[in-house]
């Protein structure tokens, strides 16, 4: 994130490994400096905020019901596959 | 005729011993089992109906014939979708594609305007309650899913829709864990920013 010193070197290290650590894929260690960060730095919150908001929408999103000819179509499919 | 929903699970599942033995029951259950998450897979990555359709035909028949070769290293739906994920490679491939377009990480880095929005509470700008409840932006959502590249799609639709783990994820897809931690980042940072543009 474009912003002088220190701090933008930082926001740069954590926005590249903000999934890894929503998903807890990160060594404690680091998943500690993460939350140290973001505790200083509201813009690093804010978009970690919304990034697991889309995740969370994306973990929602209903399934497309498979058409009820579909499925008679495959069961007929597989039956004649199997008896061939 | 039960499915694989361990994911501790390294045994070959009952659905396997089944069809394997042709028994007239799994066929219903993989159908029933498996039939709508590989049609939601192929349906978002081919974006048509009818594509999906064919790419679920052609991964249970697959599936049938090849069912000796599970070894049930992984999970069977794992399995499944590793030959859906190859059948909607070939029909991209013999389809009208444009090339991917790669996305970096410095395209989606906030710049000031963003920081200072952050900064003061506006982005997605709701709860998440009120965010997950509406409707205009899982449409968003979805068209979003739908305009990223195949590569991407591929990863985020087994991650965070179907709920693969990274390991599986990568297992379906052939790729390694660091190339789907990759595009799995960039992906959502696509989804993040079309959001953000639609609330």
């Amino acid at each position: 994130m474009p912003h002088d010193g220190e701090d933008a070197v930082e926001c740069r290290d954590m926005f590249a490994r903000l999934s890894e650590y929503l998903d807890g894929e990160l060594p404690e260690h680091v998943c500690q400096e993460l939350a140290r960060h973001m505790d200083g730095c509201t813009p690093c919150e804010a978009f970690l905020r919304t990034l697991r908001l889309t995740v969370d929408i994306c973990r929602q999103l209903p399934p497309k019901p498979l058409p009820g000819t579909v499925r008679d179509e495959l069961r007929a499919l597989l039956e004649r596959e199997r008896d061939r | 005729v039960t499915p694989d929903r361990d994911p501790a699970t390294t045994a070959v599942p009952p659905c396997v011993a089944a069809l394997r033995r042709g028994d007239g029951d799994a066929f219903g259950a993989l159908v029933e089992h498996y039939g709508s998450r590989i049609y939601n897979f192929a349906a978002r990555m081919c974006r048509s109906d009818e594509d999906a359709k064919d790419i679920l035909q052609e991964t249970l028949l697959a599936a049938l014939r090849s069912v000796k070769d599970f070894r049930g290293e992984g999970k069977f739906s794992t399995w499944l979708f590793r030959i859906a994920a190859n059948a909607c490679r070939k029909m991209h491939r013999r389809g009208k594609f444009e090339p991917v377009r790669e996305l970096s990480l410095e395209e989606f880095m906030p710049g000031e305007a963003e920081r200072a929005r952050l900064a003061s509470g506006g982005d997605i700008g709701e709860t998440p309650e009120t965010a997950l409840g509406r409707t205009d932006l899982r449409q968003a959502l979805e068209a979003a899913i739908g305009e990223l590249a195949p590569p991407y799609r591929a990863v985020v639709i087994l991650r965070d829709i179907e709920g693969l783990s990274t390991e599986e994820t990568a297992e379906a897809l052939g790729l390694t864990l660091v190339t789907v931690k990759v595009r799995l980042h960039r992906a959502r940072l696509f989804l993040r920013r079309r959001l953000t543009a639609a609330s």
